[in-house]
């Protein structure tokens, strides 16, 4: 299999992912729940991973990095634990791990108001974030790239109007962490960055990151054992423990721990080269077929490895399918983003290939090859 | 010897103890300090050699990563150490 569907979940991990998480389940306690050896090399590899996510996301304290089971995880205690009723405005190009999250706090009193541009213009984006925020605004929400189109959203602008405006933001890292940047020391108004760690960090499936500048500030999801502070019946409002109550996922942490050494290693910005060299390959070959409409951006630093199509006369389900019968593995549909559909036009969903940095060149050139083999055999069908 | 513990509000808070003492030369264990010492709570404390006591102080004071309580197990009893 031809495996295009990295912005759902990296399929190939660096071998040392395994391998780490091999050993934890080899030798590892409870973490933060004893004394003894097992606990103890337990929880220096949670430290440890603290220790690179820190450096990874900018911040100056392990103390700031809370794992999650994933990136919604995230988003829900971010969200939650900031929200006061009053007005949210976020992008247009968010995921359903926010809207949805926002949509159940309407109960409570929680308004949702859409900053809305038109698909790679940035200074759309800020001028609608700049009339949005009201004095009704309590907090923003902002994805750093689309999950549909690989847009990359004028995170940095958005930060500033949030700063100058006194107003909080949280940032959907989801599909930026591993690839862009993402420094919590570089922005001003950001309270808390949420990302997946089995997606460009490299880390398994049922690990995220939960990175605050002030999270003993926030309401708690769920409360209960921490490991410390016992007698008290409330949770402690010091970090991480406020945040990670019950048991960690430590064969999963253990996991994301290797993957974070390996963007360090690497480094994001190698990363992001790659991956644009190969989108830039099928971007190149797709607009010159007349049946595919693909949503690229003209300028190289809007998009990462991310690109959606549409096939003319052939739905974005179908065309999946077929490429799925050549072995070929991409993501069709709505991708859990309407909102982002609705701002775009893109109402029939696309079909969405995204790439990471154990994509080979041939992966892509089989990509358009089958994908042309495709049309062809549809437009003989139809002659 | 007698062993000097700094108790730390998380584990977190103690590893990150322990890792600003091992850069410094200063050799720091993690333990499970008796229940006594914390008010009958769970925590976890880093364990020191009393004689590097001023030197530790000083380095967790520049790292800014101060402990809950300093404090001298001696035998079966203890004491607590201003810093």
């Amino acid at each position: 299999m031809i495996y295009l569907d990295n912005a759902a979940t990296t399929l190939i991990k660096p071998p040392e992912v395994k391998k780490a998480m091999t050993e934890a389940l080899d030798i590892c306690g409870n973490a933060g729940r004893g004394g003894h050896e097992g606990a103890q090399k337990a929880a220096e590899i949670i430290f440890e991973a603290r220790v690179k996510a820190a450096d990874v996301f900018g911040t100056e304290s392990a103390e700031q990095v809370v794992f999650t089971q994933n990136a919604t995880h995230a988003l829900n205690i971010a969200i939650k634990g900031i929200a006061v009723p009053g007005e949210c405005v976020i992008s247009g190009y968010e995921h359903n791990s926010v809207v949805r999250p926002l949509a159940t706090l309407s109960e409570k009193g929680v308004k949702i108001s859409v900053a809305k541009s038109r698909l790679f213009d940035s200074d759309g984006m800020v001028r609608d974030f700049r009339r949005k925020i009201s004095k009704d605004t309590k907090f923003c929400v902002c994805t750093h790239v689309s999950n549909v189109f690989g847009y990359i959203l004028p995170i940095k602008e958005i930060d500033e109007i949030c700063f100058n405006k006194g107003i909080p933001l949280i940032i959907d890292a989801s599909q930026s962490a591993g690839v862009l940047p993402v420094k919590l020391n570089n922005l001003r108004a950001v309270e808390c960055i949420c990302a997946p760690g089995h997606k460009g960090l490299y880390g398994p499936q049922g690990t995220g990151i939960l990175i605050c500048r002030n999270g003993e500030k926030l309401k708690t999801l769920i409360e209960g054992g921490t490991g410390s502070n016992s007698e008290d019946m409330r949770q402690p409002e010091f970090l991480p423990d406020r945040l990670e109550a019950g048991t960690q996922n430590l064969p999963g942490i253990a996991g994301l721990s290797a993957g974070l050494e390996y963007i360090r290693r690497r480094g994001e910005d190698k990363i992001l080269v790659h991956e644009r060299k190969l989108v830039d390959f099928i971007v190149s070959e797709l607009v010159k077929i007349p049946q595919v409409k693909v949503f690229c951006s003209r300028e190289k630093n809007l998009q990462t490895g991310v690109v959606s199509f549409v096939v003319k006369g052939l739905s974005s389900e179908k065309t999946a399918e077929f490429l799925a019968e050549e072995g070929i593995a991409v993501r069709s549909g709505k991708h859990c983003a309407p909102l982002a559909h609705g701002t775009v036009g893109t109402s029939g969903g696309t079909v969405r290939v995204s790439v990471c940095d154990f994509t080979k060149e041939n992966d892509v050139f089989m990509l358009v090859f089958s994908l042309k083999k495709i049309i062809r055999k549809k437009l003989l069908k139809n002659m | 010897m007698e062993e000097l513990l700094f108790t730390g509000k998380s584990a977190t808070h103690a590893q990150m103890m322990k890792r600003v003492l091992d850069k410094s030369g200063i050799a720091a264990r993690i333990v499970r300090p008796d229940i006594n010492i914390t008010h009958g709570n769970c925590s976890y404390a880093v364990k020191i050699s009393q004689m590097y006591f001023g030197e530790a102080v000083e380095v967790l004071k520049r790292s800014g990563i101060m402990p809950v309580r300093a404090v001298l197990v001696y035998g079966n009893g203890y004491r607590e150490i201003s810093i």
